[in-house]
């Protein structure tokens, strides 16, 4: 469900439009506004590639770098105010046209499988053995974890015994 | 780096706030299903473009063409275009999205730094097949007032053009409920 809009798209427009030419004024930046140079240049800092690529670009994505940051902490704090900044990995238009599922579900899945599961041990749950993997005692309950393929996909399981 | 800073802060403030750096309107955009990111892009380059311009001829700002790198514009920008439209942001937007919690944005951020380290890598190799290197390409005329003037009526044909544009009519979903 898409949100309310806050700022029309006009007058965003026309904001970005005064902004960036400002940017290019002597008083400001004296450049127009960018940010495509940042990730050569952030990649060649962290492999520390020297090459004549890597110094034509330095002083033009050090200044992307320090914009990029502004706008993440910009957007950031627009989002905060409000109340818009939600965690997300899929939209809606994803799911609509490709299906969000399997992308929520495959972290979620691999999660679930590689945490301890509490409880009892069916006999037929099991497709290969299992090893323990340790005991352990607190609350005066016992703990015995154990590490195996079982049939719900689960690799472990935490027998909990009084 | 304090004004790049500050610059950020306004545009990331300003995309965020006209929800503009988020997957679905990129995506749609390309989809050609949603206009507000067109429309958005034509305001703000035909106001700054109204804005500029006098700023130049006054002397307060200067031009910064980019040389016409021809092979180099044609295959980037088809590469470009490929990436938006699959990952639903630009270099900018991406960042800016990571704002709002698009987490999304963070697989763009891996992709693009590692395009960033094999173009660099590979810079010496590939320079002598970005050409031709044609000049400058500019309109700028000879009389100062004139190029103010032209600017004004280019920026307002942009303006009016995205208030021209209509939201193309939607197609229905899967659920086959139309919009």
């Amino acid at each position: 469900m898409e949100r309310k809009r806050v700022l029309h798209w006009f007058i965003g427009g026309a904001a970005l439009g005064i902004l960036n030419a400002l940017v290019f004024t002597h008083f400001w930046a004296d450049r127009p506004i960018g940010a495509s140079t940042a990730y050569p240049y952030v990649a060649a800092k962290l492999l520390g590639i020297t090459n004549e690529y890597a110094q034509k670009i330095a002083k033009a994505g050090l200044w992307e770098v320090w914009f990029l940051l502004g706008g993440l902490i910009g957007a950031f704090l627009v989002a905060v105010i409000n109340k818009d900044f939600k965690p997300r990995l899929v939209y809606p238009f994803w799911e609509e046209t490709k299906g969000g599922e399997s992308l929520k579900a495959g972290p979620l899945r691999l999660c679930r499988r590689l945490s301890p599961h509490m409880g009892r041990e069916d006999g037929g749950g099991l497709h290969q053995r299992a090893y323990p993997l340790g005991r352990y005692a607190t609350g005066g309950f016992q703990y015995h974890l154990r590490a195996g393929r079982y049939s719900d996909g689960c690799y472990f399981r935490a027998l909990v015994l009084p | 780096m304090l004004k790049a800073l500050v610059a950020g802060l306004i545009f990331g403030a300003i995309l965020q706030a006209a929800r503009i750096d988020n997957f679905d309107k990129v995506a749609k955009f390309t989809a050609l299903r949603d206009l507000t990111v067109l429309r958005f892009l034509l305001v703000a380059v035909g106001v700054g473009l109204m804005v500029l311009m006098p700023l130049i001829v006054f002397g307060f700002a200067s031009f910064h063409i980019k040389p016409l790198l021809l092979v180099g514009i044609v295959v980037g920008g088809i590469l470009f275009g490929i990436g938006m439209a699959i990952l639903g942001y630009c270099p900018g937007t991406a960042i800016i999205a990571l704002g709002n919690g698009s987490l999304d944005a963070l697989i763009g951020l891996i992709g693009g730094l590692t395009a960033g380290a094999l173009f660099t890598l590979a810079y010496p190799y590939l320079k002598d097949f970005l050409g031709p290197l044609l000049d400058k390409p500019h309109i700028y005329l000879s009389t100062p007032w004139a190029n103010i003037v032209l600017a004004l009526v280019v920026g307002s044909v942009l303006v009016a053009l995205a208030w021209a544009l209509r939201e193309p009519r939607q197609q229905g979903d899967k659920t086959g409920k139309t919009s």
